[in-house]
């Protein structure tokens, strides 16, 4: 497995050792398209490998990438394609790529360029925490560095060209995944929601486009890319973020002042299932592991840590629960390993009030 | 007396000459078809202006029957290929289906033209020089939606000030 040395150094877009609180991690995306050059959906397989080629190797020269990993996707075995999807470092989309198509990699697994996805290039920094400006600083150092060594399809009135009109322009999506557990359990979440998609931000979940927001868990991006400039966008999303963690923060100070024995009842009920049941399924294991996540934040769990769940929301992903345990598992077995896992990362867990 | 190079009927009693960035351009047009395509004579921008407002009192049936054959001529990509997936085919795209694309971009997006980073090597919205070079282009070519926005953007940084010459030999 290719992706094992990266996964090795655990640098996901999860903290795995601190906290970060409501806001999990900050993502910053660029599309790019060559000039002269058909977009990857309409082109040929021979089209498409010579672009490929091209831009790897100009890939190549950039300072920031200079010990990157190229990953040519004809090559790639299934379990390496999921754990890549697992740590957001491609999309669903691009998972299926085979031919033509590759992931320029960063060590530290901060930076990711796909070549040949919907747009010739979908550069994306992503890390823990919100750190909006920091990972759009990053990815614009890596674009300009890039285009000292390729053309790029712009025109002056409408940006930069992409193959789907939704991200002409900047090119530029920002999104931010937080944790609204709180906001779900005083009953605001959908009104939250809505009150977002108002404001012409995408949400999804979890998993990416068209995916439920288990756990409470979203991610929150911008809509328009033409239009505004690239600080107008990510200060607009930066200060609706941060409304937005106000909510939840009030939403967990209501649910602990007024219904704290609601908070405690959901947060025993995760904990117990976690630590006891037999099968837990990855979608089930999200939920429960979100509510754990609220009860550490609450300080109604102790014996786990945030960081220590974000490793467990990690880890019982599909992909990285059959790396974990060194093999192909079936449905039914990633059930039962799942659960095996869970318990005994729980073993010392507990709800802070136990009862008398 | 030359006739109208519009509708080749009347004689031109309109001599449109704009001078940009050295280059000369030249119209001779009727009246009627000086005014069906709202020649406004006082902001230098008056040729792009008029060619401009002629694509838009063009017969309606007579673009929607050009449109079912477009094809974008640089990948071959139809207009039923984009109605299907929504995506296109190359950069060239998006001034072959400019039409189509005006009003979803415009649905879309908080504007309809650029405002952020351009590559170092490309025409900046503020290189006003540039721009009219490529307002030219397009105004030669008859792409008007590029023409509209290229205009816009030279307006946008020149605050509107006239700068070509027009002359009006409306008799």
């Amino acid at each position: 497995m290719i992706v094992n040395d990266l996964v090795k150094h655990q640098n996901p877009w999860i903290s795995l050792d601190r906290e970060t609180g409501i806001v999990v991690s900050s993502r910053v995306r660029l599309a790019r398209n060559l000039r002269d050059h058909a977009f990857p959906g309409w082109a040929g397989e021979k089209e498409r490998e010579r672009l490929c080629l091209e831009a790897t190797e100009a890939c190549r020269k950039v300072p920031r990438l200079a010990d990157a990993a190229v990953l040519d996707m004809a090559g790639l075995g299934e379990l390496d394609r999921e754990l890549l999807k697992e740590r957001h470092l491609i999309s669903v989309e691009f998972a299926e790529r085979r031919e033509g198509s590759a992931l320029v990699l960063s060590r530290d697994e901060h930076i990711a360029i796909m070549v040949n996805e919907e747009d010739h290039l979908r550069m994306q920094a992503i890390a823990p925490g919100l750190c909006l400006q920091e990972t759009w600083r990053e990815i614009d150092s890596v674009d300009t560095e890039m285009e000292k060594h390729l053309r790029y399809a712009h025109s002056p009135t409408l940006g930069y060209l992409t193959a789907c009109p939704t991200n002409v322009g900047t090119g530029l999506r920002a999104s931010v995944m937080v944790h609204l557990a709180g906001l779900r359990l005083t009953g605001d979440f959908d009104r939250a929601m809505k009150g977002l998609t108002r404001l012409g931000l995408a949400v999804r979940g979890l998993f990416g486009e068209g995916s439920e927001a288990y756990g409470g868990m979203v991610q929150v991006s911008n809509q328009s890319t033409l239009g505004e400039s690239e600080q107008a966008i990510l200060e607009r999303l930066l200060g609706i973020v941060q409304d937005l963690v106000v909510h939840e923060r009030n939403a967990r100070a209501r649910l602990v002042e007024r219904n704290r024995i609601v908070a405690l009842d959901q947060v025993s009920r995760a904990l117990a299932i976690l630590k006891h049941a037999r099968l837990i399924s990855s979608m089930e294991a999200v939920e429960l592991l979100s509510m754990l996540r609220l009860g550490v934040d609450l300080k109604l769990v102790a014996g786990v840590s945030e960081a220590g769940i974000n490793e467990m929301l990690l880890m019982t992903q599909p992909g990285h629960l059959q790396m974990h345990f060194g093999r192909k598992l079936d449905l039914k077995e990633r059930d039962r390993m799942r659960a095996e896992f869970v318990a005994e990362r729980l073993r010392d867990a507990d709800v802070v009030e136990r009862r008398r | 007396m030359q006739k109208c190079q519009i509708c080749g009927k009347k004689e031109a009693t309109v001599h449109l000459k704009q001078v940009l960035d050295g280059e000369t351009l030249e119209m001779f047009l009727c009246k009627e078809c000086a005014q069906k395509g709202g020649l406004s004579i006082d902001t230098g921008l008056g040729m792009a202006e008029f060619v401009i407002g002629l694509a838009s009192a063009k017969d309606k049936e007579q673009k929607r029957r050009a449109e079912e054959e477009l094809s974008c001529p640089s990948c071959h990509m139809r207009r039923a290929d984009f109605k299907k997936t929504s995506r296109l085919g190359c950069p060239a795209c998006y001034e072959t289906f400019a039409a189509d694309l005006s009003p979803m971009l415009a649905e879309m997006h908080r504007g309809t033209t650029h405002v952020g980073k351009s590559p170092r090597d490309s025409v900046g919205r503020n290189d006003v020089a540039a721009l009219r070079k490529a307002l030219a282009a397009a105004v030669a070519a008859q792409r008007f939606e590029e023409a509209a926005r290229l205009r816009d953007l030279i307006r946008a940084a020149t605050g509107g000030a006239p700068s070509g010459a027009v002359s009006d030999d409306r008799q």
